[in-house]
């Protein structure tokens, strides 16, 4: 197949201007993602173009930016698929933004610390390991996906209209550990979760759980968390736990070992 | 917290208010049916009809249920609906407020008819 030439249409954003759009014709070719259409514009057409982007993978989360009207990762999003010959690019909505299509990630952010994203121990014995059955591992998995890419957020229709919603990644995160047998935080959870600005201001668009790169879905978590916070308003909520007791199981003997230490501990 | 409680408050209203709505529809709407039925049916537009259900216990104390429930349903969600529009904790809080006084007026009116009416004829 020949380069076929699509032309990126970026919206330019720098501090204290306008916003205004630039078109750049770009060959493009079999397995050609957006991303590498940017890298090809900044190398051979414009050097002044900014986004941010690390793994190149779908894997850091850091190229968010919103294509074609849809929020996304553009390391993750083949040129070729999208049937328009005119990409647009925009920087991820419901954020600030920084310059061009770098979003300032740092509101998402405070709000995930908030919600106290780490398991928080409960009675368990000093030292014990914290043991987990595959079961109770299913419990939360999907929602440990994640990569904090902020698509969700920039598609929340209750984030465009409540700068203060707490919005789907940190809700989610929020779920991923209060479904987590490990942990024993729900109720310092539950006090940021009740809040004017949290799930309760939810009505379900599940726009968030559309655009997800990696399949978490974040609305349904937070229909989980609805549902567990009035559970635990009745105290009918079922604890994640019991931390499973016995054995921890026979290793497989087809696993290798793993290597000796190079620097021996004293 | 507190919001998760008038969350789920909304809820079980929701469902309570079906319930309600259920009975009032089936005596308001019902009543060719009902006729077959009830020896002592009274046409429930009459004003006899109308006695009836007002000095009725039951019916009197359904209503100002029905009616509170209702009150708080609709304001919460008009609230949260408005809340959508406003930017800004202050002014959500004046519309807050501004739905709950207007909640609370409509109860005291509709229920001071209500038990005035049952308490007058009863
Ligand atoms: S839930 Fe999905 S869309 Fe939202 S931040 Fe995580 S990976 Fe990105
Ligand atoms: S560059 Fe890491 S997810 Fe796209």
């Amino acid at each position: 197949m020949t380069d076929q030439t699509v032309t990126f249409r970026v919206r330019r954003h720098q501090p204290g201007q306008e916003d205004a759009w630039q078109e750049y014709p770009v060959a493009v070719h079999p397995g050609m993602t957006v991303l590498d259409g940017l890298q090809q514009i900044k190398e051979q057409q414009d050097s002044s173009l900014a986004w941010r982007h690390s793994c190149r993978m779908g894997i850091c989360g850091s190229c968010g930016m919103v294509i074609n009207g849809q929020p996304g990762l553009a390391c993750n999003t083949q040129v070729l698929d999208i049937s328009d010959r005119r990409i647009s690019l925009e920087p991820l909505s419901n954020f600030p933004v920084a310059r061009d299509l770098v979003p300032d990630l740092e509101p998402m952010f405070d709000k995930h610390r908030s919600i106290k994203p780490f398991l928080i121990a409960g009675q368990q014995d000093g030292d014990e390991p914290l043991r987990q059955s595959p079961r109770q591992l299913t419990d939360y998995l999907q929602f440990s996906y994640c990569i904090k890419c902020g698509a969700c957020m920039a598609a929340c229709p209750t984030l465009a209209s409540d700068a203060d919603f707490l919005g789907p990644m940190p809700l989610t995160a929020a779920h991923r550990y209060n479904r987590d047998s490990r942990d024993d935080g729900f109720d310092q959870r539950k006090q940021s979760l009740g809040d004017h600005h949290s799930i309760s201001h939810c009505h379900y668009a599940a726009e968030c759980s559309k655009v997800c790169p990696k399949g978490v879905d974040p609305a349904k978590a937070i229909q989980y968390l609805k549902r567990d916070l009035v559970l635990d308003l009745v105290g009918l909520r079922r604890r994640p736990g019991p931390v499973p007791q016995g054995s921890p199981g026979t290793p497989r003997d087809d696993i290798p070992k793993a290597p000796e230490f190079t620097v021996k501990k004293p | 917290m507190r919001e998760t409680k008038y969350w789920a408050l909304n809820l079980l209203a929701g469902l309570l208010i079906l319930v309600l709505l259920a009975q009032h529809m089936a005596v308001m709407q019902l009543d060719g049916w009902l006729e077959k039925w009830l020896a002592d049916w009274i046409p429930p537009l009459s004003w006899p009809g109308l006695v009836e259900r007002g000095t009725n216990l039951i019916q009197m104390v359904s209503y100002v249920l029905l009616l509170g429930l209702g009150l708080f349903h609709g304001f919460y969600g008009l609230n949260k609906i408005l809340a959508e529009f406003i930017q800004g904790d202050q002014k959500r809080r004046i519309i807050r407020l501004g739905c709950t006084v207007m909640g609370i007026l409509l109860f005291v009116v509709g229920t001071t008819v209500t038990v005035g009416f049952y308490l007058v004829n009863g």
